[in-house]
Parts: C-alpha cells; structure tokens; sequence
C-alpha cells in the first residue's frame, strides 16, 4: 500500500536543539499483541503498543552521549526505502551483558529511544523489526574504551522511525534475555 | 490513589515509561491517570455504576423533584455560555 502524505514547506523552528539520546527501551518483536497504525500524517504513534500478557519493553543503560538514532534513505530512484538505526555503546564487558548479547542474536526487535527534544523514536514496527549488531573491544592501551558498541538496524522500511507519543509499557522483570 | 480508574491488563508489568519519567504502576494517581488514558492499555475509566443503579430503583413519583433541580443546573450553564 503507498501512503500519500501532501508535501508541505520544512519551517525551522529557533528553540534549542540539542543532540543525544537519553533512554533506551527494547521489546521483542513477537512479543509485541499490538502495534498501533500511524496517525494521518504516517510518522506519529499517538496510541500505545500493546504487549503479549507477560511480555514488554526493557531498558538497556548506556554510557552517557553514546545513544543516537539515525535514518536515511538507499537505494536507487524508484526503488528508495528508509533505513532505520539505533547506536549505544555500553562499557565493560562482563559476563551478564555478554548473556545478553548471546541471546540477543538473531531476535527481531523495537527499540525507542528519546532524544534530547524529548521525542521517543520507534525502530522498527508491526511488519519489520530491526536486527541487533554488537562489536566488543576490550581496547590495547590502558587509555582505550572497554566494551560494546550496540546498533539496532533495518533496511526497506517505507517510512522513518515513528513518533511515539503514547506511553511504553515496561515488564518487570529487568532484562531481555527470555529464551532465544 | 485510583479511584476515577483502574488498572488492567498489568501482567508482567511494573511500570510505564511516559515523557522521559519511569512512572512504577502502583504510584499511579488519578491526576496523572487522567493524562496516561488513551495512551496505554493498562488503565480504563470505571464505570458510573452507582449513579444508573439509583435511578432505576427510584419510584416514578420522585422525577419530579429531579426535574426542579436540573433546573437551576440548566440556568448555570446558560449563565457559563456568557
């Protein structure tokens, strides 16, 4: 299906406009009942995801300045699409962030993230998750960084990560690694 | 303190994360229940169910007391208008 949205003039808006990322939630994609449709303009979600009873985001700490979404579009003219990343950097290498690299593999994900504006960005969503990449260093000289450099990613998405506007529903139970 | 809503749907769960703040489910209010409804599947409005449940039970005689008061209240909305 091709969403028409009409094309309006981009205004720059002189508030301030920091950089960053400051919060970062992770769900399992199959664990997700719900996924809300974007509102008319195809980029908000102003209803909330609902999870699988038992089931909901996670969040994953970072270090400080490390969190940034991205987007952009590939691809050839005529047959453009949108990729969609979330990058982290987590420092240490220990054995539980390790327990959840391990099962993290190959899982298909939503991750939100809220940037410094406040706005919470969905990766990924009802059709398409995003895949999860890491590359660990444990660094060569003392004065290198120690630890995971995370990416959430996913290609051919038709539209950018959404608004998410809703509240996210958080499990309780702090931690991601539920099975494979 | 819940008393205009209440919580559903709340299994496995422990928390809402809303404009940045981690609100756990159990210091959730009416105020900021009022401002999460819509916006998450763990709460609903309760049900008046008192209100219908007197009217019913009300014998016919008594509309007319009934019909006075809505009076005054139908002039204060007029005076509200302006």
């Amino acid at each position: 299906m091709c969403v028409q949205v009409p094309i309006e003039a981009i205004e720059i808006d002189s508030c301030p406009n920091p950089g960053g990322l400051t919060d970062l939630h992770v769900m399992r994609r199959r664990d997700v009942l719900t996924f809300p449709d974007p509102d008319d303009d195809n980029v908000t979600l102003s209803k909330a995801i609902v999870p699988k009873p038992g089931a909901g985001f996670v969040p994953w700490e970072f270090a400080t300045d490390t969190g940034e979404v991205n987007h952009k579009s590939t691809g050839d003219a005529g047959n453009q699409s949108i990729t969609q990343e979330l990058n982290t950097y987590v420092p240490r290498g220990d054995a539980k962030i390790d327990a959840v690299i391990n099962a993290a593999l190959n899982g298909d994900f939503i991750v939100a993230g809220r940037d410094s504006n406040g706005n919470v960005r969905i990766c990924g969503d009802k059709n398409r998750g995003v895949k999860f990449e890491h590359d660990y260093k444990s660094g060569k000289k003392g004065s290198d960084k120690n630890g995971t450099d995370f990416k959430f990613s996913g290609e051919g998405f038709g539209h950018v990560p959404y608004y998410y506007t809703a509240a996210l529903p958080i499990k309780a139970a702090a931690t991601v690694v539920s099975g494979s | 303190m819940l008393t205009l809503f209440k919580l559903v749907n709340t299994k496995g769960l422990k928390a809402l994360n809303f404009g940045g703040d981690t609100i756990p489910l159990d210091q959730i209010d009416d105020a900021l229940a009022a401002k999460l409804i819509g916006k998450t599947h763990v709460l609903e409005r309760v049900a008046p169910t008192t209100a219908p449940a007197v009217a019913q039970l009300a014998p016919v005689a008594e509309q007319a007391p009934a019909a006075e008061a809505e009076a005054p209240s139908a002039g204060r909305k007029k005076a509200s208008g302006n």
